[in-house]
């Protein structure tokens, strides 16, 4: 008896077994796994949910808005995770929940404080609860009552909403409302205007493009008060969003280029666009063709001249260097100082840059057929001088003159590429090696040298360095033809050249333009040579102008 | 208004048909032709030249009268409807095989002159070989295209050649000439018409007219084409005159290519320029050039019409083997040269003044016809 009354102690889990440690691990485990499932629930349902609100959102917007600001924040914050440069500041009035969202270092945070937050405090202050519910019912009597900014735009789309926070604007979401407002307040770093690097002109205005759109809009704006100039700003780039301006001149466009120009714009399905040589590439008619297809300038003077001629200017944010269409040749051999100096004086200019333009391609081809094929046709000393230079060279012409066409493009780049500080060095260098060692060593002929250096000269002179690298891509063809079939082939390079040119079109437009077509023999006043100015009385008919008066617009 | 050049691909003005009237006529011949002409009418050719412009311009005239006639379309469209479906077919290979036939001979001549005078180890078939790579080139292109290829060569290629060509004016002796009027009238008309390769390729006025502005009257274009003939006959004036003027007619008639030895005994003393037969030859080339490329585009147009495709660069491809063999077997064997230019003559000339005042003819009976009924 008293052995049974002894009292033992046990283990819990010997007289209540699913209190064991064991168990207690398993339930543990159990728990752990349930709530790693109700997360996992939790988080499908949230996809699930935000899913739902794209289903209901159109195809190309990532979400709707609705009145609930909790879950309009939770969207956008979801959009903009992991920017951290993106503010997102909170604040009350009349018991509703203010939003504002903007980015950082892109935002003028003084105007925002003042303008917005400042201005919605007062309201609080101002303690008429009704006046303000009443004001506070949509975004545009917020935007007329409250917000005191001069950009203020009512946002009912939540793609808009984000490209304008992302642009630098301020965007406000308010409790209960379902759209958004964008407030203007970008601010950003830029250059400020200066002067064009690339186009210099000796008499005549010298500002130039900087890479911000409106900047650049403002420099043709300020120098035109006429209100037939009309822009138009595209969206292009799905992810960059860049701003595109399309400029042109209502009554004087040809009809139906604005259309086909914006509409080649739209259907450029590229992820960024960072230059506007990107754009060329899409817009161009001919993409395989080595002669540019859009006349690029960085001069506002350029471009509104352009303009007045019934052209389309594209101006693209984040480079100075815009482009206008249609293209012609006679467009990318005129210079501002054309119109700065004597008529006279600049049409013979003109002619120059015309036979300069042909020397740059085919002088060294010419070089090489006279001296490989046609000595005879040189005067009886030349030829034995050329003979006797010749001689002290091992390398047939056509190599000599391989070899110096890929020095002399080694050489450019090499200037271009350097810093200002060192090009100069590498000038030096240059002229030592190239123009004395080459010769010394005995490696080219002098005359060689001469025509090399006379054709790089020849197409330094061309007004547009994508022309001039055009002709220079030329050259090596034309080499070929010129050392297989002499002048002959020569002749048939040329003819080949022409061809292409004449069947080159940029936006239904000859890349000749009015050149050696007898229907558009009054487009020669302003191309090949030039009349002064008061007899210019028509513009040239190569872009189909509406109003072909150009002087006397107003007669009627 | 007119607006931008381009814009209407498929039209020109009559100013433009008026220049590939030119650069089409203008050719290969001006340097293949004299000879023979001067061998038939010693100092009588210049008469020939202008005998040939005004025969020539006539079958123009007739040419003109027929295609405004039918002003949207060409020869291929109406010939089979004016003489069934055999008599057109018969008309259309005709018209086919003049344009082929010339440049068959074109191709040979200018292999054997460039080879002759320029590149004498070279052989002739790749000389017409790269010269056709190039004219193939061109006739792929649209109208646009060549239209313009066609003016450019006319301002740039003509004004270059008359530069050169002048320069035998140097050399000029006017009593060569004499006697200025020759008796031998009946062999002078018959020089008139055997001018007819240097003025052929007005033919394209069949294929070309439904290309001009509607509304262009038959007055504006027979002055135009007129300018036009006036100045191929200025030109062939010029040639022939220079040649027998500095050559003697005894000269002229023994050398193949008396245009070349001419401007070859040209000296220009205290310049750097020498041997100008080398630079005629290269002034030359491009007028071959357009002459080559705008008949090719031709041959392919009637070929692309007569089985109503939508393009015509698959026809010129296929011509293009076809040219080159028969260019190129016509090279070694002068007397079938000779031969198919007798042919391309005769073949000219009936299509001229008889295939075409035949088909203005019928046109003009079948329309009386239809007017009586409708009456």
């Amino acid at each position: 008896m008293a052995k049974s009354k002894r009292c033992t102690v046990q283990k819990l889990s010997a007289v209540i077994p699913r209190a064991s440690l064991e168990q207690a691990k398993e339930e543990l485990a159990h728990l752990r796994n349930l709530t790693n499932q109700s997360a996992e629930f939790s988080e499908e349902i949230g996809t699930m949910i935000t899913k739902l609100r794209q289903l209901s959102a159109p195809a190309d917007e990532p979400f709707i808005f609705t009145t609930v600001l909790d879950e309009n924040e939770k969207l956008l914050r979801e959009v903009f995770r992991d920017c951290g440069d993106i503010e997102f500041r909170t604040f009350y009035i009349a018991k509703r929940k203010v939003l504002l969202i903007y980015l950082e270092d892109m935002t003028n945070t003084t105007s925002l404080e003042k303008n917005v937050i400042e201005a919605f405090m007062s309201q609080t202050n101002s303690g008429n609860g009704t006046g303000q519910q009443k004001i506070l019912t949509d975004m545009q009597s917020i935007a007329q009552n409250i917000v005191g900014a001069a950009a203020v735009t009512v946002l009912e789309q939540a793609s808009t909403a984000i490209e304008t926070v992302m642009t630098g604007n301020a965007l406000l979401l308010i409790d209960g409302i379902a759209d958004g407002l964008s407030i203007g307040t970008a601010q950003y770093v830029k250059r400020s205007v200066g002067g064009a690097d690339n186009e210099h002109v000796l008499r005549g205005p010298n500002e130039a493009f900087n890479e911000a759109l409106r900047d650049n809009i403002v420099l043709l704006r300020r120098r035109s008060r006429d209100t037939n100039l009309k822009l138009r700003i595209l969206r292009i780039g799905e992810r960059t969003r860049t701003s595109i301006a399309v400029l042109y001149v209502a009554d004087l466009v040809k009809p139906g280029l604005v259309e086909e120009v914006e509409k080649r714009l739209s259907m450029i399905k590229i992820d960024k666009i960072l230059t506007s040589s990107t754009m060329e590439e899409f817009l161009a008619d001919h993409p395989w063709t080595p002669f540019p297809q859009a006349q690029t300038t960085e001069r506002p003077d350029k471009m509104l001249a352009a303009l007045y001629e019934g052209r389309v200017g594209i101006l693209v944010d984040g480079t100075p260097a815009s482009m206008i269409v249609p293209c012609t040749y006679n467009a990318l051999m005129q210079i501002t100082d054309d119109y700065t100096i004597q008529p006279i004086i600049s049409s013979s200019i003109r002619l120059m840059r015309g036979l300069a333009a042909f020397i740059a391609i085919y002088l060294p081809a010419i070089y090489v057929a006279i001296v490989s094929y046609h000595p005879g046709m040189l005067p009886t000393s030349m030829a034995i001088t050329v003979a006797e230079l010749r001689a002290r060279s091992p390398f047939p012409s056509f190599l000599e003159a391989v070899m110096m066409e890929i020095l002399l493009e080694v050489f450019q780049e090499a200037v271009v590429r350097l810093p200002k500080k060192i090009s100069g060095a590498a000038s030096m260098i240059g002229a030592l090696v190239i123009g004395t060692t080459i010769v010394q060593a005995g490696i080219i002929n002098p005359l060689l040298v001469v025509v090399i250096a006379t054709t790089a000269l020849a197409s330094y002179s061309m007004p547009s360095y994508t022309f001039s690298m055009a002709l220079r891509w030329l050259r090596i063809p034309i080499l070929v033809l010129a050392s297989i079939l002499g002048l002959y082939g020569v002749i048939l390079g040329i003819l080949m050249v022409t061809i292409h040119l004449c069947s080159l079109r940029s936006f239904g437009e000859s890349y000749l333009g009015g050149m050696f077509n007898v229907d558009l023999f009054s487009d020669w006043q302003d191309s090949i040579v030039r009349l002064p100015a008061k007899l210019l009385k028509t513009r040239t008919k190569e872009f189909g102008a509406q109003d072909q008066t150009r002087i006397g617009d107003g007669d009627g | 208004m007119v607006m931008a050049n381009l814009e209407r691909k498929t039209h020109m003005s009559t100013m433009q048909l008026g220049i590939v009237v030119i650069t089409t006529c203008i050719g290969a011949q001006i340097m293949l032709a004299p000879r023979s002409l001067i061998a038939d009418t010693e100092q009588g050719a210049w008469l020939s030249i202008i005998i040939g412009g005004v025969l020539f311009y006539l079958a123009a005239c007739l040419m003109l009268k027929l295609a405004k006639q039918y002003p949207d379309e060409t020869l291929v469209e109406y010939a089979p409807r004016l003489f069934g479906r055999w008599g057109g077919r018969i008309i259309v290979l005709w018209f086919t095989l003049l344009f082929f036939l010339q440049v068959i001979q074109i191709f040979s001549g200018v292999g054997k002159i460039i080879t002759f005078h320029m590149f004498d180890r070279t052989p002739p078939e790749v000389v017409i070989l790269a010269l056709l790579v190039v004219c193939t080139y061109c006739a792929l292109q649209d109208w646009g295209t060549i239209l313009r290829v066609q003016q450019t060569m006319f301002f740039i290629a003509y004004s270059m050649l008359g530069i050169v060509w002048m320069t035998s004016a140097l050399n000029l002796q006017p009593e060569n000439l004499l006697p200025l009027w020759p008796m031998n009238i009946e062999k002078i008309a018959k020089g008139g018409f055997s001018t007819w390769p240097m003025y052929s390729g007005y033919e394209c006025i069949l294929l070309l007219l439904p290309l001009v502005y509607r509304g262009t009257s038959f007055s504006k274009l027979a002055k135009t084409i007129g300018g036009s003939f006036g100045c191929l006959t200025l030109f062939f004036l010029l040639i022939i005159i220079f040649i027998i003027g500095s050559l003697t007619v005894g000269n002229a008639k023994n050398v193949p290519y008396p245009a070349l030895v001419l401007i070859r005994s040209i000296e220009l003393p205290g310049t750097f320029i020498e041997r100008l037969e080398n630079y005629l030859l290269l002034a030359w080339i491009p007028v071959v050039f357009d002459t080559l490329a705008i008949m090719m585009f031709f041959i392919a147009q009637v070929c692309m019409r007569y089985y109503h495709h939508f393009d015509h660069r698959p026809w010129v491809l296929l011509w293009v083997p076809i040219i080159y063999v028969v260019s190129v077997l016509l090279l070694d064997n002068q007397q079938t040269y000779d031969m198919v230019g007798k042919l391309t003559l005769w073949a000219g000339l009936g299509f001229s003044f008889v295939v075409v005042p035949l088909l203005l003819l019928r046109s003009m009976l079948r329309k009386g016809k239809a007017v009586t009924r409708c009456g």
